[in-house]
């Protein structure tokens, strides 16, 4: 991993650095030995993704880590091939059934029943069921999640679901009463700030508070731009001052001038 | 051609005989009226251009044959159509034709039949022709010894049993009107094959395909006196990803041939059949080369990109044209068409051929006052009733530009089409429906003129998204598996790639300048090696259009981030820091190397003044310039 961001991503629940109360519940739910079908959701940057794999952890120990990447091909009835990648471990399977657009139905049904019908074999694991992490749940289709009902409760025995999504509301009420709410909140600009100086000491660079501070404004919550916005700072500055300017991607600052230039002429003749 | 009679029937163009051509088209089924009429049209054309006696190995089944377009797999017809083409291309040669065949597109009538024809890249187009000269001691090695020679010389390049290229399968690729059909079709009739070609009109599900080249391969290794045969895919990038998969596996089981191969001796029939080599060029040609299906072909295929050609020779290639098709064409005008169609020498074609039809010949008439266009006109003829015009102009009569324009306006079948205002349906009301766009001529018309062109933004703008989208699912796709599940496709061309470029380029810029920065440069680079490497990012050295050679990112990811695009300044430091950058690329090529030293004393390049032709090659010493 050559980037900051995934160069100091947490790995186990201990090392998470904010919302210490959730983690302590995650864990707490780990251990219980009834673990429930999760639903995370929480803008992007909040560290969702980074939190399941921790509870992945958590859970099975180091299992989890070694992943293995394929690519299943589904048909649809229309005899379309779908190519969906899915990584999984022996404990888990990980997919992200948006990819194939309007056919995500079919990755549900095939896919997951599949797997849930399925017990684990090895009697070495910690758990007897297998966890199946469904990325951009909020993109589901409505199909794929009625599909999804029956499995989830049906095959509770063998798999749980960790939803991962930005907002609930397009989660149909059925499934969000069968999952645990988890709200992965923004980091404060606190927080942010935190987490930029723990890695700023790791990498030895002499960056002042103030600077981290704009940075971690700047980045608005999102924990993993902040980390690039960071680094791109430190690779592309000489000396970072004060007042040096802090890089946004550019796509941002190329809407902020149509707006400006929007605002300025309100004609047609520009 | 099933029927056998009339097989050696000459064409003596006699009235009877046209009439029996007709008959004998209504036999075979070919009942189409507009083909037997294709046909009597072109037999008046010969009628016209040879004498009697250059007719006599003519054929009549051999022209039926060349309607026929899709009976490209009969042997036995194609060295006949091969003629029949020469002599079209003599027609097509004699400078002071006179009669034009109005039948036949501009676009067919003038596609390049010569080398030395084609308007494009001269380093493109040797680049193509060295890539099928390699091919030359697989497929006509056995036969020909005078090829020895060059293949002891060409032994150190690349081992293959067949000393063939290393990259099987050539691909080219570019904007359409570019030239790619033809370029690949003349340069394949060039170095003496066959062509195959498989385009979109075929049926290109994969196991048609597939049996369609083993055939074409087998029945030529067994034909010994034939041309070899050459494949070209044609806008491959529409193709099911089936003919892919096909494809695939001959060129990569290929590309293993070093390993076990034990029949060597064997003749080519046998290996063709039995192991599935590819012993034949394949040509594939596409508009984006970063195209969804086209993915799993990219490794094992010899990129080569179309460039805009030079304005100045589509130019003057036009003009050509005009002349020969008594078009006077005002040498600007055509520098203006050319500019304004980008390249597409296909579109231009078009434009002047259909030149006096069109809706946009009307428009002008409308939108441009008449004495200004006449003055346009008398510097480019192009607009045929210009003459009349004129005419009109003398007496200046101020009723007759209305009765004028009506007629012209009229003259197009569609011309409801210029304005869409009968919705109520009151078709009596329809013979009026010129008149108010005559008003728009008293009121609107100005000398200059003006430019007009359907919408074509949204289209543009489509094909634009759809090339960068594509660009986006290549790069993501280069990145390792296993981050890849980590990362939202969706975020990796918003959050990431732009802070990604930031960091790649930043380096470049500040290795030399200081050392005061924040990290040494030592580690700063080889952080960006890392980076690059994890990212599957390469730097490739491209040639530009004026002969510079830079190094680009492969896949082209910061073509995405707008504020490179516009920055050259920052294209130029890096090409200033090319000297240290080929170590990066080297770097990243051997995947290990990330102990280099920075050269302390870059390189000095001097580019000399560099022509199209590599033959003359001086060496100069630093001071011969000072």
């Amino acid at each position: 991993m050559s980037l900051l961001v995934d160069k100091y991503r947490p790995t186990s629940l201990d090392q998470l650095t904010y919302h210490h109360d959730l983690s302590h519940l995650l864990k707490i739910t780990a251990h219980s030995g009834n673990f429930p079908h999760m639903l995370m959701y929480g803008p992007s940057g909040a560290g969702k993704k980074t939190r399941i794999s921790c509870i992945l952890k958590e859970l099975f120990g180091e299992g989890v880590e070694k992943i293995k990447i394929d690519q299943r091909t589904f048909v649809t009835s229309s005899n379309r091939k779908l190519d969906a990648n899915i990584a999984s471990s022996i404990y888990h399977l990980e997919v992200t059934p948006s990819d194939v657009g309007n056919y995500d139905r079919l990755v549900i049904q095939e896919l997951i029943k599949d797997v849930a019908q399925t017990q684990q074999v090895d009697l070495n694991a910690k758990q007897r069921f297998k966890v199946i992490i469904i990325n951009e749940a909020d993109a589901l289709g409505r199909d794929a999640q009625a599909a999804l009902r029956r499995t989830m409760e049906k095959y509770a025995k063998n798999i749980r679901i960790i939803f991962c999504c930005n907002v609930t509301s397009r989660i149909i009420a059925p499934i969000r009463s069968r999952c645990l709410l988890v709200r992965v909140a923004a980091p404060t600009i606190e927080e942010s700030t935190q987490v930029l100086r723990k890695i700023a000491t790791n990498e030895k660079i002499k960056i002042s508070d103030d600077v981290l501070i704009r940075i971690a404004e700047k980045s608005k919550g999102n924990l993993r731009s902040a980390i690039l916005t960071f680094e791109t700072m430190i690779m592309q500055q000489v000396n970072i001052s004060k007042t040096s300017e802090i890089p946004s991607p550019d796509w941002e600052d190329h809407i902020e001038n149509i707006a400006k230039s929007i605002i300025k002429t309100q004609s047609s003749a520009k | 051609m099933g029927s056998s009679k009339g097989d050696d029937q000459e064409v003596h163009l006699s009235h009877e005989q046209e009439f029996q051509l007709q008959a004998l088209g209504v036999d075979d089924n070919h009942a189409e009226s507009s083909r037997s009429a294709s046909i009597k049209t072109r037999k008046h054309k010969f009628d016209d251009e040879f004498p009697e006696d250059s007719l006599d190995t003519l054929d009549i089944l051999d022209i039926l044959d060349d309607t026929n377009e899709n009976n490209e797999n009969n042997g036995n017809n194609q060295d006949d159509r091969e003629k029949e083409k020469d002599r079209m291309v003599n027609i097509d040669n004699q400078p002071n034709k006179t009669k034009t065949s109005s039948s036949q597109s501009w676009t067919e009538k003038y596609r390049p039949k010569h080398y030395t024809d084609l308007v494009g890249d001269e380093n493109v187009n040797r680049d193509i022709m060295k890539w099928l000269i390699q091919w030359n001691y697989c497929v006509f090695g056995k036969k020909e010894a005078t090829y020895d020679g060059k293949i002891n010389g060409k032994n150190g390049l690349y081992q293959d049993k067949w000393n063939r290229p290393e990259k099987k399968i050539l691909m080219l690729t570019g904007p359409p009107g570019y030239g790619k059909t033809t370029l690949a079709h003349v340069v394949a009739r060039h170095c003496g094959y066959d062509v195959l070609e498989i385009n979109a009109s075929d049926d290109r599900t994969g196991q048609v395909i597939k049996s369609k080249i083993t055939n074409a391969l087998e029945i030529h290794s067994i034909n010994q006196n034939k041309k070899p045969i050459l494949i070209i895919i044609d806008e491959i990038d529409g193709v099911s990803s089936n003919l892919i998969d096909i494809e695939k596996p001959q060129s990569s089981n290929s590309a293993i041939t070093k390993k076990g191969m034990k029949g060597i001796k064997t003749n080519k029939k046998q290996k063709n059949i039995k192991r599935k080599h590819l012993l034949r060029p394949i040509i594939c040609i596409c508009n984006d080369q970063y195209a969804p299906v086209l993915r799993p072909l990219r490794n094992h295929v010899k990129v080569v990109q179309l460039k805009k050609s030079n304005t100045n020779r589509l130019t003057k290639r036009l003009m050509q044209i005009c002349e020969r098709e008594n078009l006077s064409a005002d040498m600007s005008a055509l520098f203006f068409l050319t500019e304004s169609t980008e390249g597409d020498l296909r579109n231009c074609l078009t434009i002047l051929q259909n030149f006096n039809k069109s809706l946009f010949a009307i428009w002008e008439e409308i939108f441009m006052l008449k004495s200004a266009r006449n003055k346009f006109s008398e510097k480019n003829h192009i607009m045929k009733y210009s003459s009349s015009s004129g005419d009109l102009l003398n007496n200046n009569n101020s009723t007759q530009y209305v009765e004028h324009l009506a007629s012209v306006i009229n003259s197009n079948g569609d011309y409801d089409k210029l304005f869409q205002a009968n919705s109520q349906q009151s078709f009596e009301l329809l013979c009026y429906a010129p008149y108010p766009l005559i008003n728009f001529y008293r009121l609107f018309a100005g000398s200059v003129r003006p430019y007009i062109d359907y919408p074509k933004r949204d289209y543009e703008n489509y094909v634009a998204k759809q090339a960068n989208e594509n660009l986006i699912a290549c790069s993501y796709n280069g990145i390792p598996s296993h981050y890849r599940v980590k990362l939202n496709k969706n975020l990796f061309p918003t959050e990431l790639i732009s802070y990604l470029m930031r960091i790649i380029y930043s380096n470049v810029e500040n290795v030399e300048m200081d050392n005061t920065s924040m990290l040494p440069s030592n580690t700063k680079l080889s952080r960006v090696v890392d980076i690059m490497i994890f990212f599957n990012l390469k730097f490739v050295q491209k040639r530009m259009d004026d002969g510079k050679v830079l190094l680009k990112l492969e896949p082209p990811i910061d073509d995405l981030i707008l504020s490179f695009r516009n920055l050259p300044k920052k294209m130029s430091l890096i090409s200033r820091e090319k000297s240290k950058q080929p170590k990066i690329s080297n770097d990243i090529k051997t995947n290990n190397g990330l102990d280099f030293k920075i050269i302390n004393a870059p390189k000095i390049w001097y580019i000399h003044h560099e022509g199209t032709s590599r033959a003359v090659r001086t060496k100069l010493k630093l001071r011969d310039f000072l």
